[in-house]
């Protein structure tokens, strides 16, 4: 077995000047987040939301940012940011297209349906077009099994898809500012 | 109906307990044998790792008779309470089903590489695997392959080998509060980890590797270094700060290891700190004095004890014949004990004799963890600032000897020491140190200056090379005796190793001295008779015997507990 080895506590991560938090998220989060939780910890799902929601991912600065700003370890914030998937812990593209491939969907034909998206796009389950434009994961039940096979673009839920409907429902414009970063953007 | 005392019944025995007692915590409690990875006494119960499922059956409270507990689904015994009248069974078809299922599970991705494991022969898995698993896999996937990780200063992390417990990231958020540790991921792809470049450098970072079950935390000063079943284990007490932290000290073949904390909720709780886990390099030290020496032509020449002692007796002789004062300063790193006879060899020269104790190094200031936590907290740990074990110890014998408020400090031990004959009239010092790095200071050496110097260290330095004679000590793993931490805990070690070469415990020193001043100072006429053997324990009888004031050193000593009989889990053969 190969002998993989990762220096954890001597890591760079990437920093940039200017902070993720800036003044007035901070003020925006202080008036509209904190005053509903009970502890910082409480506040923490809400607060990578929000972040990831202006950023489009959560970038280590701003998880470290996050951390300051909730008097949390940078380590409580990446162990809960990363239990999610839909918390982006990389870059990702301006759309997301989530494909559901749980137990339904896949029976109604589903691997088709991711098969028609990827050679449309000519990426991977996983990754991004080239042009930063679209980013595919398959995700799992979305909850809407009777109408399934499902996928969301962005945040908007397309039902009882075909292959060619499926690859058709990308022309479609994206809704409002809000969607163009994702799942639960 | 309900006994008295409540009572649960586990595999068939009846087993008291106090009210808010897990039925794991009876078991324990009882030395039944119950398998358990993420429970740990010292931290909060998760019961994430099922590996302690029990059938349990409790009485209706109408009818008292029996009834499958919660449906009959299997329970986790570190967080199940334990009620009045359960009955428990470990070792039930279905219990024994789950922890085969569990041992399965854990095995699935963890790697077979106990050759090579430091953790192996300590390990909750292999022992486990042993008694609980199954001789073979039924795995044929590819198994998870994660990374070795470098986590900090002192620990290393082979996250092929966790097994999820968690133990290792709740030390971090709730005893020691700094929380570097985390759960990267989940599922079958979770790892423990730090934040990319915030490495787990707490002062109290080594107890992960301890509470760790598996070999996946392991102490880099220890990686490769013994197979844990070479290692002997002593009891021993913190000998750098004035903790009185209970530790094993993990030796072989006159060599320690590596020190481990001894469980103690009075002192210590489970944990040590980094600076004592590793604080005992001194003992093997390069510098280690291993022959007495004796001043020619203001040099140091290596001598031998019986001449080193004459000449020692002599020079302290002639000091009070000259109408002098002889001094004794009695290091804050030397036992009970051995300050007690050391005081009584000055004393039998000098009946006025100068003591005093030596310098209380201080770094720093105290520190309680979790940040926030009273002193006092049954959960909270102290860091000392004090950096030294038994300064408490050293001036309450002293004191006994002297009376109370005649001993000094070490600032009034220099003032009355001054230049020349000092300002008591000094004019010959037996002067211990046994600090674990060097301790001289230019004041010292300045008022060693001019009188006649017996010097009984460990390491060598500039006063050790002053002195007139130096004789070579023994470290606190190299002795028994008592310290008494900054609470006024009197507690008792044991001696782990035989004493480097060349060098004596202090109090065997002593002894050494008492004999040949009570056989006049001369060695040959000395010979006939043995001094006595330093044994600390004979010395606290009769320092409680000859001082009511040490009355304690019978009394309020705290000492190891006796440890459970290690049973083999093999039959043995007779051939
Ligand atoms: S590293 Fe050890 S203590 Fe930490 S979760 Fe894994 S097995 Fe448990
Ligand atoms: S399985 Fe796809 S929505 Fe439930
Ligand atoms: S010890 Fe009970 S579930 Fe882990």
């Amino acid at each position: 077995m190969a002998w993989i080895t990762k220096n954890s506590a001597g890591m760079k991560i990437e920093k940039r000047s200017e902070p993720y938090l800036s003044e007035t998220l901070k003020a925006r989060f202080r008036s509209e987040i904190l005053p509903r939780y009970e502890t910082s910890m409480g506040a923490l799902l809400p607060t990578l939301h929000a972040v990831q929601h202006e950023h489009g991912w959560l970038p280590h600065q701003a998880l470290m940012e996050i951390a300051d700003f909730l008097s949390l370890t940078p380590a409580e914030v990446i162990d809960t940011a990363s239990f999610y998937e839909e918390y982006w812990l990389r870059p990702k593209g301006k759309r997301l297209i989530a494909v559901c491939r749980s137990i339904a969907c896949e029976f109604c034909g589903q691997p088709e349906i991711t098969e028609a998206i990827k050679a449309r796009l000519g990426i991977d389950v996983g990754e991004t077009t080239d042009d930063g434009e679209w980013t595919l994961v398959e995700v799992e039940c979305l909850g809407s099994c009777d109408s399934a096979p499902v996928m969301l673009v962005d945040e908007k839920l397309h039902e009882w898809l075909t292959p060619a409907e499926a690859v058709k429902r990308l022309d479609e414009k994206p809704i409002g500012s809000a969607s163009s970063h994702g799942l639960h953007g | 109906m309900s006994s008295p005392t409540p009572t649960i019944t586990i595999n068939g025995v009846r087993r008291p307990f106090s009210p808010g007692q897990t039925i794991l915590q009876v078991a324990n409690a009882a030395g039944v044998e119950v398998p358990q990875y993420c429970y740990h006494d010292g931290l909060s119960v998760v019961a994430s790792c099922r590996i302690c499922l029990c059938e349990v059956w409790s009485p209706n409270p109408r009818t008292g008779a029996l009834e499958p507990f919660m449906g009959g689904k299997l329970v986790p015994s570190c967080q199940q309470t334990a009620s009045d009248g359960m009955v428990v069974h470990t070792d039930s078809p279905k219990a024994v089903a789950n922890q085969k299922a569990v041992m399965e599970y854990l095995l699935i991705n963890h790697p077979l590489d106990c050759p090579v494991c430091d953790q192996s022969g300590e390990c909750f898995l292999q022992d486990y695997s042993y008694q609980y698993g199954r001789g073979v896999s039924r795995f044929q996937e590819e198994k998870v392959k994660q990374p070795k990780k470098d986590l900090g200063n002192h620990v290393l992390l082979y996250s092929d080998r966790c097994i999820m417990c968690t133990r290792c990231v709740r030390f971090t958020r709730e005893v020691t509060g700094t929380g570097e540790l985390m759960v990267m991921g989940r599922g079958n792809k979770e790892e423990i980890d730090v934040f990319p470049g915030i490495p787990i450098n707490n002062e109290l970072s080594g107890n992960v590797i301890d509470l760790c079950p598996v070999g996946a935390l392991l102490d880099k000063d220890f990686l490769f270094q013994q197979r844990v079943w070479y290692l002997k284990e002593t009891p021993s007490i913190d000998p750098i700060t004035a903790s009185g932290d209970n530790i094993w000290i993990h030796h072989n073949e006159g060599k320690i290891h590596r020190v481990k904390p001894r469980e103690n909720p009075r002192v210590n709780k489970w944990w040590i700190t980094d600076e004592v886990r590793y604080g005992w390099k001194f003992v093997h030290s390069a510098d280690r004095l291993g022959a007495p020496a004796r001043k020619q032509y203001g040099y140091p020449a290596q001598s031998d004890f019986p001449r080193a002692y004459e000449i020692a007796v002599a020079g302290l002789r002639r000091a009070v014949e000259d109408g002098g004062r002889v001094a004794l300063l009695a290091s804050p790193m030397i036992a009970c004990e051995e300050a007690y006879l050391l005081a009584q060899v000055v004393r039998e020269i000098d009946r006025e004799a100068v003591l005093a104790v030596g310098p209380v190094p201080v770094k720093g200031s105290d520190r309680v963890y979790p940040p926030g936590a009273s002193e006092d907290d049954p959960r909270a740990f102290k860091v000392h600032a004090e950096k030294a074990p038994n300064a408490r110890g050293v001036r309450r014998v002293l004191e006994a000897l002297a009376g109370p408020g005649q001993v000094l400090d070490f600032e009034a031990f220099l003032r009355a020491m001054g230049k020349g004959t000092g300002s008591s009239g000094v004019r010959a010092a037996l002067v211990t140190g046994n600090y674990p790095s060097a301790w001289t200071t230019p004041e010292l050496l300045g008022c060693l200056g001019g009188k006649f110097i017996v010097a009984i260290d460990t390491l060598a330095g500039p006063h050790v090379d002053a002195a007139d004679i130096s004789l070579p000590a023994a470290t606190f793993a190299e002795k028994s005796g008592t310290f008494e931490n900054a609470r006024g805990m009197i507690q008792s070690f044991e001696r782990a190793l035989t004493a480097f070469e060349g060098a004596r415990p202090e109090g065997q020193i002593a002894f050494d001295l008492l004999h040949l001043i009570a056989c006049g100072g001369e060695y040959e006429r000395a010979g006939a008779t043995r001094p006595e053997v330093y044994d600390a324990a004979d010395i606290r009888s009769r320092m409680a015997a000859e001082h009511e004031t040490l009355g304690v050193f019978a009394s309020a000593v705290g000492h190891p507990a006796p440890r459970p009989q290690a049973r083999p889990d093999m039959r043995l053969v007779e051939i």
